[in-house]
């Protein structure tokens, strides 16, 4: 589909399973053939899980946060930001 | 595409709190006295600086990105409240402006600002002054309004007023006054709005993928857009699948129709023949009986927010332990959507009322759509799997009315209604059942995991969180709870009760 004519211009998708093959070109394919004209991402589904220790937020996947884009140990260890390369949904964009 | 990324802030994540000052923490949030769960507190001004320096460097690391989605209420995120000194008497919408100023000059400071990137404020839990309060500071960027076309939809059962939504509905018509009114706000000040849409994962089935509800979804579509939206960002607990509501965005999209009705005849026209359109018209309908069936605005007077949290599908992967039921919301004490915090004497009626007439509304779609063949690729790929996702819902929901039915007999006990021995008489065929529906539901879930699950909450970790008296494996939850409740189920049919508490009458 032809998403610079599509009859919402502003339809964006969410990533419906925490997992890193979900980023597929495929996917971004199959989004742009309904008619969706971007993707918004909120967990990093190339993180572990890290358990925290408030209560229920142990239960979910990783929140990107501006903390862990500046400064969180693993920043160089899963390649966001300009240390690495790598296997973050952030690399390269 | 455009990549937008999706910040809750001021936030930082639970494990790096003890890396800065206690003192520049705030005080509010979700919980209660002595409100420790906020992050920064932006009246210290020395917090104000390492939060805008963070913020600077993290977006330097993400300078290609097209937009960012802005929230300040909900996971982990949250701004002080009056029990803060600091903050005391500041309004909702100072503070409010205070976090969009420091994410704006950390913004311009990384060089993130250009003429088509997109700032979209994301109003859950805001009130429209929070939101005209950023007009000055968001003036020449394109804005974009993110707002709830659904919050505050009212729900009818029975012909009685159960209560407003909280979160976010597939199963409500209509489009509510919160969003009319930002959209107001958002058109005065020149800026878009859009909605956040739960196509997939919305509160009546949290942890099922989606109910196939072309209707509903055609009615959103155009409502939306006959008001001037600009379009939607999908649920942040949800996102898209293959089936007929992806496929009746697809025909909207592409211009095919502007109105409901014709819409959803057309994308039927489209994927069944003509001769099985009608029987595909009726089983639609019938699971949007069932979707109207699940109390996502049912506010019981003793559980709070009961409209926000009801995930009670999830039972299918709970072991039911009449133990568990206390009878009380527990509030956040083990994990806020926790099925047993929903079972108390204000809601077990109600509840009880809605999903047994959810479960048969999902019998009947059930065998409905086992007969369609569909046409083309439709056919041969996607109906398959949207057959899948109507089973699970049956069986998901028929597990929530015996966990209902459970509790029911349980608080029961409680009363002096019910003895021990007649609460294990009835117990024993409702494990039965619901081993049976299980072991099935097992073999479902093992071949596709996305029947059940969420890209927020991690299901397995999830469920032990619920009973972190019996052991839960992670690669098998569902196997953990046959096993025990098999256990347990022989237990009960050897004679035994589960406890020798005598009856009690409190009348």
């Amino acid at each position: 589909m032809d998403i610079s004519r599509v009859s919402f211009p502003r339809t964006v998708a969410f990533i419906p399973e925490c997992r890193p093959d979900i980023l597929s070109p495929a996917w971004f394919d199959w989004l742009k053939g309904i008619g969706y004209t971007g993707v918004y991402l909120e967990n990093d589904p190339f993180q572990p899980p890290r358990s925290g220790n408030a209560s229920q937020f142990g239960t979910l996947y990783r929140l990107i946060s501006l903390y862990d884009l500046a400064w969180a140990t693993n920043v160089n260890a899963c390649g966001i930001g300009s240390a690495g390369p790598a296997n973050s949904p952030m690399s390269g964009i | 595409m455009k990549i937008y990324l999706s910040l809750w802030e001021p936030r930082i994540p639970a494990e790096a709190w003890g890396l800065f000052p206690v003192e520049w923490r705030g005080h509010g949030g979700w919980d209660r006295p002595p409100w420790n769960l906020i992050s920064w507190c932006l009246s210290v001004p020395e917090a104000v600086a390492a939060f805008e320096d963070m913020a600077t460097e993290a977006f330097r690391q993400v300078p290609g990105i097209d937009g960012l989605k802005m929230g300040t209420h909900d996971n982990d995120a949250c701004l002080c409240n009056d029990s803060c000194p600091r903050c005391k008497g500041t309004s909702r919408a100072e503070l409010t402006q205070r976090v969009f100023a420091s994410l704006i000059r950390a913004i311009d400071r990384a060089g993130l600002h250009r003429p088509d990137f997109e700032y979209v404020p994301y109003t859950w839990w805001w009130q429209p002054e929070e939101l005209a309060a950023l007009a000055e500071m968001l003036k020449g960027r394109r804005t974009l309004v993110m707002s709830r076309s659904t919050w505050g939809l009212k729900q009818y059962w029975q012909g009685r007023e159960l209560g407003e939504n909280q979160d976010l509905a597939l199963g409500l018509s209509g489009i509510s006054d919160f969003f009319r009114k930002e959209q107001a706000v958002a058109k005065a000040k020149g800026w878009e709005t859009v909605d956040m849409a739960p196509w997939g994962h919305s509160l009546e089935y949290f942890w099922l993928p989606y109910t196939p509800a072309p209707n509903r979804v055609a009615e959103r579509l155009c409502e939306l857009h006959s008001l001037g939206a600009a379009g939607w960002f999908d649920y942040d607990c949800g996102g898209v699948y293959p089936g007929i509501n992806t496929e009746i965005i697809r025909d909207f999209q592409a211009g095919k129709a502007r109105e409901a009705v014709e819409l959803v005849t057309g994308t039927l026209a489209r994927l069944y023949p003509a001769a099985e359109q009608a029987a595909a018209a009726h089983a639609y309908a019938l699971a949007e009986r069932a979707l109207a069936c699940r109390p996502v605005a049912f506010n019981a007077p003793d559980v709070a927010n009961l409209s926000g949290r009801c995930t009670i599908e999830v039972c299918i992967g709970l072991p039911f332990d009449p133990g568990a039921i206390s009878g009380l919301d527990q509030g956040h004490r083990v994990w806020f959507f926790t099925p047993a915090n929903f079972m108390t004497p204000g809601a077990i009626p109600t509840l009880l009322e809605m999903y047994t007439a959810c479960a048969k509304a999902w019998a009947e779609a059930d065998a409905a759509f086992a007969g369609l063949q569909g046409a083309g690729v439709w056919s041969e790929t996607i109906l398959p799997w949207e057959k899948q996702v109507v089973r699970a819902h049956l069986l998901c929901t028929r597990s929530a009315l015996r966990f209902i039915t459970m509790s029911d007999n349980r608080l029961a006990r409680g009363r002096g209604e019910l003895s021990a021995v007649a609460e294990r008489s009835r117990l024993i065929p409702l494990f039965e059942e619901e081993l049976a529906d299980t072991r099935e539901f097992r073999e479902l879930w093992l071949g596709d995991r996305r029947l059940l699950g969420n890209s927020n909450i991690r299901l397995e970790v999830f469920l032990q969180s619920c009973v972190p008296w019996i052991p839960v494996d992670s690669a098998d939850p569902f196997g953990s709870k046959i096993t025990w409740m098999q256990a347990e189920l022989a237990r009960l049919k050897e004679g035994q009760v589960w406890d020798a508490v005598p009856s009690f009458n409190s009348k």
